[in-house]
């Protein structure tokens, strides 16, 4: 299975699909953070629009050394040709996909306006709690 | 809805979170199971831990279904890093 999306300002973008509480699909444009050691980052407007589950309150460790105190909410991610159930962090102003969704697959991308990303599925990828029809 | 917690909430669940952290899950499961994380009910002081935080989390909201969740990566400072990766807590 392979995902593709765009690079656009420098960000590689990939679009997933996320279910609000009544397990409706809504479509967003996710940065590519490998910096991110995470599953997925939404900021709270969109958390509060899809209605997501509460699920924690911890610490996260941000680029410049300090600790974020903040809440983590679950979510079902359709993107790879399966439903995935995420955590997603509450940080920033943009959506930002990291390394942990991202593990067991190959990450391609042409860093250049318009250049293609794919993300395609390697044998070790998690399995999804259902496949896509 | 709105899901902006108060500070001083959000600041009582850490400090008696990461207090039973300190002194009830650390001590026992530091080395084996560092690295994984733990999901604590500030309220009872119950505790699942999982590699996974939602499997750990499914499982204690089973008990208790009215739990407050604080989360720990045991071993660590935080449990996720926007900086290329996560910092070793001084605990020992």
């Amino acid at each position: 299975m392979t995902t593709n999306g765009r690079v656009r300002n420098l960000d590689a973008l990939i679009p997933i699909g996320i279910e609000d509480r009544d397990g409706t699909q809504h479509s967003y444009q996710v940065v590519i953070d490998t910096g991110f050691d995470g599953t997925l980052s939404l900021p709270l407007a969109d958390i509060e629009r899809l209605g997501l589950r509460e699920g924690d309150a911890r610490i996260f460790e941000l680029a410049n050394g300090r600790e974020y105190l903040s809440r983590t909410f679950n979510a079902v991610v359709h993107w790879d040709g399966g439903r995935y159930e995420v955590v997603v962090n509450e940080m920033g102003k943009r959506p930002l996909l990291g390394m942990e969704l991202l593990s067991g697959r190959r990450v391609t991308l042409d860093v250049v306006e318009d250049g293609p990303v794919t993300v395609e599925r390697l044998g070790a990828a998690p399995g999804p709690l259902t496949a896509d029809g | 809805m709105k899901l902006t917690l108060p500070l001083f909430l959000r600041r009582n669940i850490r400090s008696r979170g990461h207090y039973i952290y300190r002194t009830r899950v650390r001590p026992l499961h530091h080395p084996a199971r560092k690295g994984e994380m733990v999901e604590i009910d500030v309220i009872s002081g119950d505790y699942e831990i999982d590699p996974d935080p939602i499997a750990a989390q499914k499982r204690l909201r089973a008990r208790r279904p009215n739990a407050r969740l604080w989360g720990e990566r045991i071993g660590y400072r935080a449990s996720y890093s926007y900086a290329g990766g996560l910092t070793e807590d001084d605990d020992d």
